[in-house]
């Protein structure tokens, strides 16, 4: 592919220009393509080894159940045994997990995980008659199967192994009506299949599509009344033609129609999004109507219906982000202040007041919701549709700070799931017979400063480094000044390319320079740049005869170092890491 | 069809008593009573009880409900608005001339401070309407102000009777001829847009009855929108019309005398003065404007007087607010009525309680101070059809929802968390409009830059 691509660029110009350093990366993408059928997962797989022994652990093998010290032993992807007294055998590889503590690996209620989002501005369909457009436009594809835009090797599967997730349900991206959801491991592997269950839901949304019928609220609900109670007729003429045939019409049956026939008879439930009250009040108000079994999603503000939930007996799946914390929204406020007039700062008025006392009170309802939840007797789990993984453990903190109690935190995260997805037989506790998936942390996992250290997906282990260590380095754990000349090296299959990073500082911002070992005379900047604390994130845009790519890199640094990741589109996530040579002058 | 309407009605019926109304006992003190059926009562008690009045009299008892001391005050029942959009997340689904499917019933908002704004002029009852963008628009909502329930559920007026959106003229005509490049793009053409509907609707009804009488065997496709249509043909459905001029309001009643519809009310109806003896003859009813017109071509003239001529000629009048300004103080609009057109009290204040309440379909709960009636009433520090009077307390089912002296400034219920709070409140977060045209200009073009 390397030389092919050399081959039809037919510009001599082109070639001569052409940057050494990106050829060889895209070279490198379609060799990744190429072996992505045999590829290895970059994070430190434990090779072929298959078996795994963790001695000298704290098992919390549910969240009622906790063995001080013992050990677990894994076998092709299964919990072999657990116990205090579990001996390991000659072929095992010993985990370095003494000390540590196991858990049953979290499940994710409902995301997008492992599917690519679609950037940029959504475009207005363009159809003859907007108030009759075709279902696809309208955002009614019921029946698309989830597998379809699902891609084991995306780069948010990583980033949920990461922090816990061993199981998820995923579903579509769309509006209204996006698909059927499916269980998927999250061992990121493309030789065994990651699918654990197909189409086990149909997902849905109170999200419209622009410009066209259903246009809005009101409309969607009659729009999924109509499909839904067409879909009954349907469903009932269909069994008594399938019953007797003779003298009838043959059904006419269309996909979205089909999608719904396993919902109306009750073989598969609903996952409806309903971030507040009044979303959730019209979630049930439709499957009181229609009839059909729901679990309500993505719930930020939903205590005020818990009483109507429990009543009806709805699964809540609530939604792992909160609101931004008040010291920060305030220092924000602050910086725009001091950036606009000092004067006016000075003095607050008594409605401004006022004001900020029912913000506080409203960011208290959002942050204490699951701790309410949990008072009304509401058996829930989590959702990470729209959450972000990296925040996962400071916002179950934050929940707990507000008096969620840990250990329904812990069955939120994998026994309520579990059940909700009906997946108890497999997942969720760390009891011998079930899959291999396991958390193994260095502190228990509520607790300030823990680190994920092994994660056991289908019996595949993943290791992580202590982030907390390498921050120790930085002396005050303070913003640390980036500038410096940093080497990379960039790690994808079949192929390692390093080079060297320049970083100079650019206003509150930096300037970052890769200047790639192959091709030295010829540096890219960084675009983007964005920085966080200690991380920095960026995006290098390569331009090839008409193959336009768009690296995202996004590292964390010490003093010392940084280690990262380089993300290329749907060819996956890679290691990117570097070391600092020197400070400029 | 009709199985599954009476399946549909059960339904409706079993989650419109699960949701728990909260119901109050009041005694209402030495009050001037403006019962609007019984005349004026002065320094007298009304008493309820359980959401109802129970009692009208002197030296009533209270038997442990909350005592109000009216002396001197006038109490009135609650003021009822035929007209509004307030309490509602989508006002139209503007994409489809003909749109009876929709319902804003589906996206009721307990939490709109309009709500809050609408108890602090003495209105209790409103009418929550789709918009004007569709000949045919969405159903509305008839709602009871009960500012501070979080369920959207409760906000509904258990039982009133199921209402519909019609438009004429301009709206439907820009939003889609012109809007779209579809039909309607006339006056004419949205006519055709009623008779097409309607002849959908009967045919449908055909090709139900002979699949439910076992002549047909395999079901024809379920229509949630001629289903709604078939139901205004059967006579369940209260049309409300947006209308102005009287060559269409002509028009619309000759489309329903030839489909045996006659259950309307024709609002704005600002030329309704023109074709009042029609209206009335007809049976339709009118919700009108004190005095406001001109403000687009085809409602370029009208008169202040409309009201008046309306309720002299025979048909049932109101006035309405069609805003979230105008429903503070639609006892004002009243009284300008009164001005132009010497109505007498009671007519006047008919046109703000009773009529109102008789064009919905709740006559019979709502509109007038009388025993069994809804406990629903607006306490004025003088008779509310002077210009000094203020409204003290309004009270819904026997609840206190609005209290001039006792409650905050700041009613909100639900609170952004990361809301931004400016030195000046509306700087940030604007005014909030109500109107017919609600939301059109999004879906045409997008969002407002």
């Amino acid at each position: 592919m390397y030389v092919e691509l050399y081959y039809f660029s037919s510009e001599q110009d082109y070639l001569d220009q052409m940057k050494k350093f990106k050829l060889s990366l895209i070279a490198m993408l379609c060799l990744s393509l190429q072996y992505l059928s045999a590829q290895v997962d970059y994070d430190k797989v434990g090779e072929v080894a298959g078996s795994y022994y963790l001695q000298n652990v704290q098992i919390i093998q549910s969240p009622d159940k906790v063995i001080e010290r013992g050990a677990v032993l894994i076998k092709n992807g299964i919990i072999q045994q657990v116990g205090a007294n579990v001996r390991a055998p000659y072929d095992a590889e010993i985990v370095k997990a003494d000390s540590m503590y196991v858990y049953a690996a979290f499940i994710d209620g409902l995301s997008h995980t492992g599917i690519k989002k679609e950037e940029g501005k959504e475009e207005r369909p363009n159809v003859r008659f907007p108030g009759d457009p075709p279902d696809e436009v309208a955002g009614i594809t019921p029946g698309r199967k989830v597998d379809e835009m699902y891609n084991p090797k995306e780069s948010s599967i990583s980033k949920m192994r990461e922090v816990g997730f061993g199981i998820a349900h995923i579903v579509p991206i769309g509006k209204m009506l996006p698909g059927y959801g499916s269980i998927v491991s999250l061992s990121g592997h493309t030789e065994k299949n990651t699918l654990l269950k197909e189409d086990v839901s149909l997902f849905s949304q109170f999200k419209t599509s622009r410009g066209v019928y259903p246009g809005t609220i009101i409309g969607i609900i009659a729009k999924y009344k109509d499909l839904y109670r067409n879909a009954s007729y349907k469903l009932k003429y269909n069994k008594s033609y399938a019953l007797a045939p003779q003298g009838l019409e043959r059904p006419d049956i269309s996909d979205s129609e089909a999608a719904f026939f396993p919902v109306i008879e009750k073989k598969m439930p609903v996952f409806f999004t309903a971030e507040k009250h009044k979303d959730i009040a019209r979630a049930i108000q439709l499957k009181k109507e229609l009839g059909f079994d729901m679990v309500v999603a993505d719930v930020k503000q939903g205590d005020g219906m818990a009483k109507k939930l429990k009543g009806m007996n709805i699964p809540v799946l609530l939604s792992l982000s909160l609101p931004k914390e008040m010291k920060d929204m305030e220092e924000e406020e602050k910086k725009d202040k001091s950036s606009e007039d000092n004067k006016e700062e000075s003095k607050k008025t008594e409605e401004q007041i006022a004001l900020e006392k029912r913000k506080k009170e409203s960011y208290d309802s959002y942050i204490s919701q699951a701790a309410k939840m949990e008072a009304a007797g509401i058996s829930f789990g989590f959702s990470m549709i729209d959450s972000k993984p990296k925040e996962v453990q400071a916002t179950l903190r934050r929940m707990i700070a507000a008096g969620l109690s840990e250990k329904t935190a812990l069955a939120a995260l994998t026994t309520n799931t579990a059940k909700m997805l009906n997946i108890t037989n497999i997942a969720g506790t760390v009891e011998q017979g079930k899959m291999a998936n396991l958390m193994v942390t260095d502190k228990p996992y509520f607790e300030k400063g823990a680190n994920v250290r092994f994660m056991f997906v289908d019996g595949q282990k993943f290791t992580y480094e202590s982030k907390k260590k390498k921050k120790k380095k930085n002396s005050s754990g303070e913003t640390i000044d980036l500038s410096g000349l940093y080497s990379y090296v960039a790690e994808v299959p079949g192929q390692t390319e390093e080079g060297e990073i320049n970083i100079e500082k650019d206003g509150d911002s930096y300037k970052l320079t890769l200047t790639s070992n192959d091709d030295p005379g010829d540096p890219d900047v960084a675009q983007n740049v964005s920085v966080d604390g200690n991380n920095v994130s960026f995006t290098l845009d390569l331009n090839n005869d008409g193959m336009t790519m768009s690296l995202l890199f996004d590292l964390d640094f010490t003093e010392e170092d940084y280690e990262g990741t380089v993300s290329v589109g749907e060819f996956g996530t890679f290691p990117f890491t570097g070391e600092k040579k020197s400070k400029p002058e | 069809m009709y199985k599954l309407y009476i399946s549909i009605v059960l339904v409706l019926t079993v989650v419109q008593t699960d949701a728990q109304i909260e119901m109050g006992d009041i005694l209402i003190k030495n009050g001037n009573l403006i019962t609007i059926t019984d005349g004026e009562k002065m320094e007298t008690d009304i008493l309820i009880k359980n959401g109802k009045i129970s009692q009208i009299g002197k030296n009533l008892s209270a038997g442990g409900a909350k005592e109000i001391d009216a002396t001197g005050m006038y109490v009135m029942p609650g003021i009822i608005d035929a007209h509004s959009h307030a309490g509602i997340d989508a006002v139209n689904e503007g994409t489809n001339p003909v749109t009876p499917e929709v319902w804003v019933g589906d996206a009721l908002d307990p939490f709109d401070i309009t709500l809050y704004r609408a108890l602090a002029g003495g209105v209790t009852t409103s009418h929550a309407m789709h918009g004007s963008a569709n000949a045919i628009g969405g159903q509305c909502e008839t709602i009871k102000h009960r500012y501070g329930v979080m369920d959207p559920e409760e906000m509904r007026m258990e039982g009133a009777p199921r209402t519909i959106k019609f438009a004429l003229g301009e709206n439907p005509m820009r939003s889609h001829g012109e809007g779209r490049n579809v039909p309607p793009r006339s006056r004419m053409g949205i006519e055709q847009e009623f008779r097409r509907s309607f002849a959908a609707a009967e045919l449908y009804k055909k090709e139900w009855s002979a699949y439910n009488s076992g002549r047909t065997k395999m079901p024809p496709t379920y229509s949630e929108r001629n289903e709604v249509l078939a139901d205004i043909l059967d006579g369940e459905i209260i049309i409300h019309c947006h209308s102005y001029r009287a060559d269409e309001i002509v028009m619309l009643m000759n489309v329903l005398e030839d489909y045996g519809v006659n259950k309307i009310c024709f609002q704005h109806v600002n030329e309704g003065f023109k074709v009042a003896p029609e209206l009335a003859a007809f049976g339709a009813q009118a919700s009108v404007f004190a005095d406001w017109w001109a403000y687009k071509f085809e409602v370029y003239y009208s008169t202040a007087f409309n009201a008046a001529i309306l309720a002299e000629n025979g048909v049932v009048t109101s006035i309405n607010s069609d805003s979230g300004e105008l429903i503070r103080h639609l006892y004002h609009e009243a009284a300008k009525s009164q001005r132009y057109g010497d109505l007498s009290d009671t007519e006047t204040l008919k046109l703000i309680t009773l009529n109102p309440a008789i064009q919905l379909g709740i006559e019979d709960r709502v509109g007038s101070l009388e025993k069994g009636k809804d406990g629903d009433i607006a306490i004025f520090s003088k008779h509310p059809l002077s210009i000094y009077t203020v409204p003290q307390y309004t009270i819904v089912d026997g609840i206190m929802r609005f209290d001039i002296n006792s409650q905050p400034a700041d009613m909100r219920i639900d609170v952004d968390p990361e809301e931004a709070i400016p030195a000046f409140y509306e700087q940030e977060h604007g005014h909030e409009h109500d109107a017919c045209m609600e939301g059109v200009y999004e879906q045409l073009f997008g969002e407002r830059e």
